[in-house]
């Protein structure tokens, strides 16, 4: 018996982000910051009643896995989590910088109206310098060369440590992302070229070096496959056929009437008899492999197989579309009547492959095939699947870069170099703003403070181990220093190179510690001369990706900031 | 029957600031959002009034009885909700006042039972003058003076708006729905929204239409930034290609409503299968069936199938061999806007299709696959239909809540405007009391306030006689006029109706027989022509009521191709063009103009508070020359009241726009020039407000009649304590 009980009335709050709000907030923030960066640590995300245990540093995962309790906490991670899902980058930046933007405001102790309003010029003041052209933190993609595609790829598997990479096999996997990337790029251009398809195929056991990139698809072996029957084809080019109906003799449906059969007719052997029908047309046009997205009746399987034709069944929705793609075959819907012959496509090879335990299938396309498999391969499920979610990211990364044809260096330099140039923008001849935004010129600089402070903490926090990070006085991007290094010197003896590897030290150079008062420099205009020695670990950040989530953390930061009540349905 | 609670004012006022208290930290121009979570975990940012007080789910009779109030005013004007609240709780506050200082003169009642007796008395005695303030009072002061300060939406004689305006009414209403730093950039698209999709003429229909299928003509997209949001061309269907074959250049569409594989027995049959052989036949026929429907298609250039229906692999198929692209699963009211703005009709069965001639076809520009956020649907670029250009809105949101906000702003904003092109009527929904000693008194006062500007006032005793005589023979013919209407279908009755509804502006002389001259004509006109009949007319027309018959002309002016519905409409207009001339004279010594328009279509006033200034001062000036003490109360009573929203407006602490200066500096504005100078840029409408004090004063009026509350046990539960209310 269903109890009718009348409903609660909602939960009102007042004042959404007090003090212990903003405690769940800050925790929230470190949890996230010590994940952030190529060294940040990771979290193992458990329940305590057994059941899977996941180790990952990817905001993906993280902000999925963890139940937030406060509602502008859920709002945030559901903000952040729409973002990953369209760009899959650069998530933990938003969540981070949104997190910073919050505790920054509320110490600042102004009304939150007029802040929303400053933060909103800031950001167009942002969007824009990054979009215009005399923006000299972020490099043309060029595709003569494979370096900065490589830079775009290492730079997202770099900062997953949670797929447990060597150095080595870290760049061995970006190489082998990008190569699949590239052979998925059709070699003819015209008004209907597309994309095509990686398909990644997971094998677990091996060791990442073993990780290869093959042109065509992978599909599970069928069962009883006598070895001959490949040999014999491996001659020439094989007539495929796919259908995407089920051939399992069941009777199609009748839709709202009622079919009646008397006993003697068997619906079965009079479909079946249909099915061979085809299948002894298939064997006259001498088709060499069927491929069926359902299930094929044993008994046209088995006469097929006498017969010399692989059968494929059972391959499902997903590998459908790459696999029609691929071979240029047509699927077929109609066993009805004789199937056309230009439904057949072609393969160029077949051949067994084997990964560690598994044997696999290998469907070779022709040259121009633009269908590869990424055969991934790790030591354990759960580095496996972070590995997977990090080459998925890099692939996305690289496929962005094709609409929009930069990057952003990498880092922290970005972020410091941002801050700088606002810093730089907003003190000087900003009647304008004032009148528009309507506020004081302390108040404005006090917004523009805690704006800059929240991009350049987020640079700071790419640094785990207790190092200090610098900035530099005259391209503003960042430099490191490491812990252990002795007090006296001067900070030119113990920094290298900059974050994002563009610049190396040189004597003109001075720098400050990030985060502190620095004077306000104007940065260096002077991109250009540098494009042509691009340094070997290059660090990029994929352009929309960054862009998207800056626009988005800031939106969601004033979104919460401007709440002024929560109501709670809890029926 | 176990709780009887008795209700005094004191509760009411309770209740209604605690709402006040919520609704007010979203108010105005410095207002911030609510987020609204939902135990199944949905988030919802919403700044909207009426989905705040929704959301709060009262447990208070009188709480939920005022959130009703709000709902129903919001669904005419939708706007105005915060506004309603604040208005209402300083309109009981002053009433309390006046109540307290009315019983505390008196000294003759001791006992609280006969004090409480003796406020609700006079309680009741100042509700009553609330009631005929409006007809009284505040029509006139809406008529003689604010109409002075109104500009209008409008250039020209023609409903043409320019875009400067638009965009400062759309902005002032976006900045009260929606966060302060996205107002102004989707106020913009929402009016070049309105403008791409309106061809010339026509504004009002297009408005209709956006209005009632503005679900169908926008998509949501989350994990983007507001700024993202943008105007696509066509009709966007919220699907993806099944089939999608590449095409240039037009295109022709088939829009089915059936699988087009003919099944293997229909319903109500039953197929009886007695050889192998039989099946397989079958099976074939069907497959040949289906493959000579595809062809036929090709041949018919059809290079686009849209279905509501899934279909079978098999059509598919061919529909990928004949390369026709294929829609299929698409909702039935998103299929019906597009047969509406394509103009054909759905095709059902494979028969018909075997059939089908060019006119069952679709035109289309273009048809290609739009990809938005996760999704790809189908966007089909179809021609003008009438005065509509198909667009649709992309609007973009970082979650799902904040898109939410967005969609349900923009479709506000097109209810509002909507109203906005509709002049208000005079005396709508209220009777006008016939009965009233006041009457000499309201007019004397006028009179000294308009200082005599009617002459036509000397002349109207004459008049009244005749009009009498017309109003009587009019009262008798009255329903059996209506009922003719209803099955009557007239070209010419919607002529007439115009001669009615414009005659009355004409000169007031010649009123009375032009009135009933045209009365006649009416009635001939629908003598001659009441042969065919339309059914669902007649009830609508028996409902009467003022919203009904608003929502019957929308609908006729909607379906302005279908003449029976646009004759409907017009006689929708007869009636009340009728019925109004007809209040008019009953109560023509009360309105002294026999204009049946109150607020022109379009008026406009400066937002921040401009129509309350104004309603404030005129009233307070009319309190001054009034020499009934009733009305000299409820005047001051209703004019302290409006000043409690720009008071809310103006409450920032920041130095130069704090309520008092403005009050002072307006105040002295329309004393010294007679009129608001440099106000905001932005606009409102004056009818919006109009409505919104008409709804409120009769909110008051339904609240303070009651005086008790009773509460039932049904079932097991205890209904809710009734004093304590627990929103905070």
């Amino acid at each position: 018996m269903s109890r009718l009980a009348p409903k609660k009335p909602s939960l009102c709050s007042d004042g959404p982000l007090t003090d212990e709000v903003c405690q769940t907030l800050s925790v929230f923030r470190e949890i996230l910051k010590s994940c952030y960066g190529p060294c940040g640590r990771l979290k193992l995300i458990h329940n305590n009643r057994g059941g899977r245990v996941q180790t990952t540093s990817s905001s993906a995962v993280l902000l999925n896995g963890v139940p937030l309790s406060h509602p502008a906490l859920k709002l945030l991670a559901a903000s952040v989590m729409n973002h990953v899902s369209r760009f899959s980058d650069c998530g933990l930046f938003a969540a981070i910088l949104g997190c910073t933007l919050i505790e920054n405001t509320q110490r600042l102790n102004m009304a939150s109206s007029s802040v929303i309003k400053i933060y909103r010029q800031l950001l167009n003041l942002s969007i824009a310098y990054l979009n215009s052209e005399d923006c000299s933190c972020r490099v043309k993609v060029d595709f003569k060369s494979s370096q900065t595609l490589l830079a775009l790829a290492r730079t997202v598997i770099a900062s997953k440590p949670a797929c447990m990479l060597t150095f080595k096999e870290g760049e061995y996997i970006s190489s082998m992302v990008l190569k699949a990337f590239l052979r998925t790029v059709p070699c003819t251009v015209g008004p209907n070229a597309c994309l095509g398809k990686v398909v990644i195929v997971p094998i677990e056991g091996n060791i990442a070096q073993d990780t290869a990139v093959l042109s065509g698809l992978l599909v599970e072996m069928p069962e009883a496959l006598p070895l001959s029957n490949i040999k014999r084809l491996s001659s020439s080019c094989i007539n495929v056929a796919v259908f995407n109906v089920s051939m399992s003799g069941d009777l199609s449906d009748a839709a709202d009437g009622t079919v009646e059969i008397s006993c003697t007719v068997s619906p079965e052997a009079a479909i079946l008899e249909q099915l061979l029908r085809v299948g002894k047309q298939m064997v006259s046009e001498r088709v060499g492999l069927l491929v069926c997205q359902k299930v094929v009746h044993p008994v046209l399987k088995q006469y097929l197989q006498e017969q010399h034709v692989i059968v494929v069944d059972r391959l499902g929705s997903a590998l459908m579309e790459p696999l029609v793609q691929m071979t240029g075959a047509q699927s077929v819907a109609s066993y009805q009547s004789a199937v056309p012959s230009n439904c057949y496509g072609l393969l160029k090879d077949l051949c067994v492959v084997s990964f560690g335990s598994k044997e696999l299938l290998h469907l070779i396309p022709g040259e121009d095939s633009t269908v590869c498999s990424l055969v991934l391969c790790n030591r354990n499920e759960t580095t496996l699947s972070e590995l997977k979610i990090a080459c998925q990211t890099a692939e996305d990364v690289l496929r962005l870069s094709l609409t929009k044809p930069f990057a952003l260096l990498g880092g922290g330099c970005t972020e410091t170099h941002l801050a700088s140039y606002i810093r730089s923008k907003c003190t000087n001849r900003i009647e304008d703003v004032l009148s528009d935004l309507a506020c004081s010129y302390t108040e404005y600089q006090l917004a523009v403070d805690s704006f800059c402070r929240s991009l350049e903490s987020l640079a700071r926090s790419l640094e785990h181990d207790g190092g200090v990070s610098l900035v530099d006085l005259s391209h503003g991007h960042r430099w490191f220093v490491q812990a252990s290094s002795p007090l006296d010197s001067h900070w030119k003896d113990l920094v290298n190179s900059c974050g994002c590897g563009l610049f190396e030290k040189h004597q003109s150079l001075d720098w400050a510690i990030l985060g502190d008062k620095y004077p306000s420099l104007t940065p260096g205009e002077d991109c250009s001369q540098f494009e042509e020695t691009t340094p070997d670990l290059f660090v990029l950040d994929s352009f929309p990706a960054k862009i998207n989530a800056l626009q988005i953390a800031v939106e969601t930061a004033n979104l919460i900031l401007d709440l002024r009540y929560i109501i709670q349905d809890v029926n | 029957m176990n709780h009887v609670h008795s209700l005094d004012i004191g509760t009411l006022i309770q209740i209604a600031e605690a709402l006040e208290s919520i609704v007010c930290q979203c108010f105005g121009p410095n207002g911030g959002q609510v987020l609204f979570t939902k135990a199944t975990g949905e988030i919802l940012v919403t700044r909207d009034g009426q989905r705040v007080l929704n959301s709060l789910l009262l447990d208070h009779p009188i709480a939920r009885m005022i959130v009703d109030c709000v709902s129903a005013h919001c669904s005419v004007t939708g706007d105005g909700a915060k506004s309603f609240i604040l208005l209402l709780s300083a309109l009981l506050r002053g009433l309390q006042a006046l109540v307290d200082k009315g019983t505390a003169g008196q000294s003759t009642c001791h006992s609280f039972l006969g004090r409480a007796k003796q406020r609700s008395q006079e309680m009741k005695h100042v509700t009553d003058c609330l009631l005929t303030f409006q007809t009284q009072v505040l029509d006139q002061i809406i008529r003689q003076h604010l109409n002075q300060h109104v500009t209008s939406l409008f250039t020209g004689d023609k409903m043409t708006v320019t875009n400067d305006k638009m965009r400062s009414i759309m902005e002032a209403y976006f900045c009260g729905k929606i966060g302060n730093v996205h107002c102004k950039f989707l106020s913009e698209m929402a009016c070049d929204y309105f403008f791409k999709c309106t061809c010339d003429q026509g504004r009002g229909q297009t408005l209709n239409l956006i209005c009632r299928h503005f679900l169908d003509l926008h998509t949501a997209v989350k994990g983007f930034p507001i700024g993202s949001s943008r105007i696509l061309e066509g009709l966007v269907l919220h699907r993806d290609f099944t089939v999608y074959c590449q095409t240039d250049g037009q295109l022709k569409v088939l829009v089915v409503t059936e699988p087009i594989q003919p099944p293997l027995s229909d319903a109500g049959t039953t197929l009886l299968l007695r050889s192998n052989f039989q099946l397989q036949s079958s099976n074939i026929w069907i497959a040949k069936r289906v493959e000579e429907i595809m062809n036929f298609l090709q041949q018919n250039q059809v290079k686009l199938l849209l279905s509501s229906v899934k279909q079978s692999d098999v059509v598919l198929y061919h529909a990928k061999l004949c390369g026709i692209s294929v829609v299929q699963c698409i909702e039935a009211d998103e299929l019906s806007l597009f047969c509406y703005l394509a103009g054909i009709a759905p095709l059902s069965s494979p028969w018909d299709i075997l059939h089908t001639r060019d006119t069952d076809l679709a035109n289309a520009m273009f048809c290609k696959p739009v990809l938005l956020g996760a999704h790809r649907y189908a966007q089909i670029g179809l021609m003008n239909r009438g005065d509509f250009s198909p667009h649709c809105v992309i609007l973009c949101g970082s979650i799902p809540g904040l898109t939410e906000q967005c969609v349900s702003a923009f479709h506000g904003g097109f209810k509002m405007l909507q109203h906005v092109f509709q002049p208000v009527d005079l005396c709508q929904g209220q009777e006008p009391c016939n009965t009233n000693p006041n009457n000499a008194n309201a007019n004397e006062a006028h009179q000294v306030l308009t200082h005599c500007s009617l002459e036509t006032v000397v002349q109207e005793d004459s008049i009244i006689d005749t009009l009498n005589k017309t109003s009587d023979r009019h009262d008798i013919r009255c329903p059996t006029t209506e009922e003719m209407c209803a099955s009557s279908n007239l070209v010419s009755d919607k002529e007439q109706g115009e001669v009615i509804t414009e005659d009355p502006r004409a000169n007031q002389s010649s009123l009375a027989a032009d009135v009933n001259l045209d009365i006649r004509n009416t009635q001939t006109g629908i003598l001659a022509g009441c042969k065919t009949t339309g059914d669902n007319l007649d009830e609508q027309l028996k409902q009467g009521n003022m919203n009904c018959v608003n929502k019957a002309r929308e609908m006729g002016s909607m379906l302005g191709q279908h003449g029976c519905a646009f004759s409907s409409s017009a006689i929708q207009k007869d009636s009340t063009a009728a019925k109004n001339t007809q209040r008019d004279i009953r109560g023509s010594a009360l309105t002294q103009e026999h204009v049946d328009v109150l607020i022109e279509a379009g008026s406009v006033l400066p937002v921040g508070g401009s129509f309350e200034f104004l309603l404030h001062h005129y009233l307070r000036l009319y309190a001054q020359h009034s020499l009934q003490p009733e009305v000299k109360t409820t005047c001051s009573l209703v004019a302290d009241a409006v000043l409690n929203i720009p008071r809310n407006i103006y409450n920032t602490k920041s130095t130069n726009r704090h309520f008092l200066q403005v009050y002072t500096k307006v105040s002295n504005d329309i004393q010294s020039k007679g009129c608001i100078i440099d106000g905001p840029r932005l606009l409102e409408s004056m009818s919006c407000k109009y409505q919104l004090l008409v709804s409120v004063l009769q909110c008051v009026r339904s609240l303070v009649t009651i005086d008790s509350l009773i509460g039932i046990d049904r079932k097991t539960q205890n209904t809710t304590e009734g004093e304590t209310e627990d929103v905070e």
